[in-house]
């Protein structure tokens, strides 16, 4: 593990003035695992593009073996030795692995599929990279860890040098993520060279070879992983400042205990008991897909749960029956998955900020746009929306400024301008996915600032350390079920992560 | 120039894509006006203005389906309906112009009905909804006529649809359509239900999420659009004297062009009662243009499909629109 693999200078790529990379270089040696890490919007995935030619770069060369590499599109890419496993899992369910494996480049015999050929080189394949898994079962049949390892032998197949694997753990359980660094293991001592994504910095410490941080584009730190580096000293350049997370002041007198559901099923998670009071902010802690964004959409009465127990919303019995009627009692939804379910692109910032407020904005049926222009500024100012007026499409905007405004549209009800949210329920399901750092902490910010006036804030993040941050209670989901709950305070990202695998 | 930093300069660009089809509509006024001398005269032009009143009856209601997300492909068959109902009532039942208008219109606005129905309580899209229906409101309609036409003389008060003039010179048609496309463009842009029918059509899950009901939004677009054909049925058969089985058929063509073509125009991609206009005048145009000029009567469908198809390709060009 000495020879040079694959050689990146100063690569350079900007997105309609915005500088996204500014002269990044690395090195990745022969049966090297090499991390990439850096905050969201630090320029892993634009540079993970560059280097598997979905982009070109403004400026910068590529190297592979010493040689300067010139290809324009993936499938160059590709044939120069360069292959990607994508974040999200690729498989498609009703294809077998094998299937999945050479999807593109299927053998083919007189025109059509050799099935048994294509059979024969998966499993070659297979047996190569000693995966114990059955790739004659369709995708749809297998764990997520092991489709993941079908998209992974997929990105093999094409008998890359360098192989990138973009947060191939993320959806993964524990054990499933062992066996995935078995499996990266093996791909070591076959010489190849891995480039490995992840948020999870444990993962970087524990099974790879060095790191590179990337901080707004530029490359702050390339190094080994040895002893001497702990995981704080990568969050500290991620960031560029030490990260002593501020923990909210508790707001101490969590009043009354306005929702409260016990037995309810919804998909295949079992919510055994659940709580929340006023002037309190109770974190859901799941891996992705467990079932908490389903959870929450039942509270927003955006969806009927498959068994609906015995649930309380201010003392009232039953969930909502539709969103229109949770907003009426005071239960409001952020959905995840921004652009897709809560924001509405085309459509202007004042257009979006008013939709959830129609019935306030107008007077027998008929909007008043002098009110509605009026209560969209005042929004604008107080959030600090960052938008070129309320004429700008939403689309436009930043992730987080488009966040803020998903957000602004409840708060633009008439009812919540006034001081106390004593009866408001506000389901946050992770709400700041894709927004940068700075905007973060304003959204903790306004968080806290939510329950101090009274209001109840139930809120799911991907980042756990986020909900330790901004929580004063966290409950956890841990065998497809939610019943445990735990003091914020005395719980790490290390505890939620055993507690939910 | 670069001294002067603060001054905004004009986007060009901008401003072509939001006025480049009015500039079009203008470049066709002025190239018949000099090939057909007989084009500008006042008499063609208040023609052309009467001819087009049941068509922006039409294409103003079917923007709303649009604008909500939804396309109805029954108008022209609802508008046939209609326009042999009115006659047939008329005629046959010796109905007063009164009962007659309103009990064609209902008939539209129960099959707006159903349309909503399927689409929002079925589940069915409405591109597939809406192309059943259309046969339906046909067999109805032969049903109703036996397929023939009607040629009797219908009561005078009627004719005032078509031929009335207020004050002695504005056509009843014109104003009747003027007062349509008021009343959508106020519908739509200045009503807290057009506002969450535009969310809706713009991204239905978060106007779902946002606890805007879009099953009514879209339910009374549908109904709003079928009564609309309805309306230029009852018109059409004024203007014909006659009540022709097949005449709604065209409107179908026509207004989806017009809300086409709109969306090529002010705000590129959303569909609006101004844009469709602009369409609705366009398609008159080349209508009453292509005509005074003799060219064959083929031509006519031929730039016809031609002009819708541009004006998809070009609404997709500009705007984020998709369409299914």
């Amino acid at each position: 593990m000495s020879e040079e693999l694959l050689r990146v200078e100063a690569i350079s790529k900007a997105f309609g003035g915005v500088q996204v990379l500014q002269d990044v270089s690395l090195l990745l040696r022969s049966g090297e695992v090499l991390a990439l890490v850096g905050a969201n919007g630090a320029g892993k995935s634009t540079l993970i593009k560059v280097i598997c030619g979905a982009y070109a770069a403004d400026k910068g060369t590529i190297f592979i073996d010493g040689q300067q590499q010139n290809y324009r599109n993936v499938r160059e890419a590709v044939a120069a030795g360069v292959s990607v496993a994508h974040q999200n899992n690729m498989t498609i369910s009703r294809l077998t692995g094998a299937q999945n494996i050479e999807l593109g480049r299927e053998p083919t015999r007189f025109g059509l599929i050799d099935k048994r050929e294509l059979r024969r080189r998966a499993e070659a394949l297979w047996r190569v990279f000693d995966v114990n898994i059955d790739i004659n079962a369709e995708c749809g049949d297998l764990g997520p860890g092991e489709q993941k390892i079908v998209d992974i032998l997929k990105a093999l197949a094409t008998d890359p040098r360098i192989l990138i694997l973009d947060e191939p753990t993320a959806t993964l359980t524990l054990g499933e993520s062992k066996r995935l660094f078995a499996f990266i293991d093996q791909l070591r001592t076959k010489n190849i060279g891995v480039i490995f994504i992840s948020h999870h910095l444990q993962e970087v410490l524990d099974h790879c070879d060095s790191v590179v941080v990337l901080k707004d584009g530029r490359l702050v730190h390339q190094g080994v992983v040895d002893n001497n580096l702990t995981r704080e000293d990568i969050v500290q350049m991620m960031i560029g400042r030490s990260v002593v997370q501020e923990k909210r002041a508790s707001s101490a007198v969590a009043g009354e205990t306005v929702v409260s559901v016990e037995n309810l099923k919804v998909g295949s998670l079992h919510v055994n008991r659940f709580e929340a009071a006023r002037g309190e902010v109770v974190g859901i802690a799941g891996l992705i897909g467990a079932g908490q964004t389903e959870f929450l959409q039942c509270l927003a009465g955006a969806r009927r749960p498959s068994q609906a127990g015995s649930v309380e919303l201010f003392a009232k019995p039953g969930l909502p029956k539709t969103v229109g009627d949770a907003v009426l009692d005071g239960i409001y939804s952020v959905p995840a998955d921004r652009i897709h379910t809560a924001i509405f692109g085309a459509l202007t910032v004042e257009e979006n900020l008013s939709t959830a407020s129609l019935s306030g904005l107008s007077s027998k049926g008929f909007i008043s746009s002098r009110t509605a222009r009026a209560r969209a500024g005042e929004l604008i100012s107080a959030l600090a929306i960052k938008c070129a007026g309320q004429d700008q499409k939403v689309q436009e905007l930043s992730g987080g400024n488009q966040q803020k405004v998903s957000f602004a549209r409840w708060l633009s009800r008439p009812g919540l301008s006034q001081d106390s949210l004593r009866n408001q329920i506000f389901l946050l399901d992770n709400p700041t996915e894709g927004v940068d750092v700075g905007a973060k902490a304003e959204f903790y910010d306004l968080i806290g600032r939510l329950a101090i006036r009274g209001g109840t804030v139930i809120v799911t993040s991907a980042e756990f350390t986020e909900l330790i941050a901004i929580c004063d209670r966290i409950y956890c989901i841990s065998n497809s079920t939610l019943s445990d709950h735990f003091p914020a305070v005395e719980m790490t990202e290390e505890t939620l992560l055993l507690k939910t695998n | 120039m670069k001294e002067n930093a603060i001054k905004v300069p004009i986007n060009w660009m901008d401003f072509a894509t939001r006025y480049g089809t009015v500039f079009a509509a203008l470049v066709i006024f002025v190239v018949f006006s000099i090939f057909s001398p007989r084009f500008l005269s006042a008499n063609n032009l208040s023609n052309v203005l009467v001819q087009i009143s049941a068509l922006t009856v039409v294409a103003s209601a079917l923007t709303v389906a649009v604008v909500s997300g939804e396309f109805d492909l029954s108008v022209g068959q609802v508008a046939g309906l209609s326009s042999m109902l009115v006659a047939g009532l008329l005629v046959f039942n010796n109905q007063p112009v009164v009962v007659a208008i309103p009990l064609s219109i209902l008939a539209g606005l129960v099959i707006g009905i159903v349309n909503g129905f399927l689409v929002t309580n079925l589940r069915i899209p409405s591109l597939i909804a809406t192309l059943g229906m259309g046969p339906i409101a046909l067999g109805i309609n032969y049903a109703y006529s036996g397929g023939d036409s009607i040629y009797a003389q219908m009561p005078d008060a009627f004719y005032y649809l078509s031929t009335g003039r207020i004050f002695g010179f504005f056509p009843v048609p014109v104003l009747l359509a003027i007062i349509v496309v008021i009343a959508v463009h106020t519908l739509i842009n200045k009503t807290r239900y057009g506002r969450a029918t535009v969310a809706t059509g713009t991204n239905i899950v978060a106007a779902r999420l946002s606890g805007i009901n879009v099953n009514r939004c879209r339910q009374i677009a549908l109904v709003i659009s079928a009564t609309g054909a309805s309306a230029a049925g009852v018109m059409l058969t004024a203007r014909l004297g006659t009540g022709q089985p097949g005449a709604g058929e065209p409107y179908l063509m026509d207004a989806l062009t017009a809300v086409f073509i709109g969306m090529t125009c002010f705000r590129p991609g959303r569909a609006s009662v101004e844009g469709t206009i602009i369409g609705v005048i366009i398609i008159g145009m080349l209508d009453n243009g292509l005509n005074l000029l003799g060219a064959p009567f083929y031509l006519q469908n031929i730039v016809r499909g031609v002009v819708m198809i541009a004006a998809v390709a070009l609404a997709v060009l500009r705007g984020e629109i998709r369409f299914f």
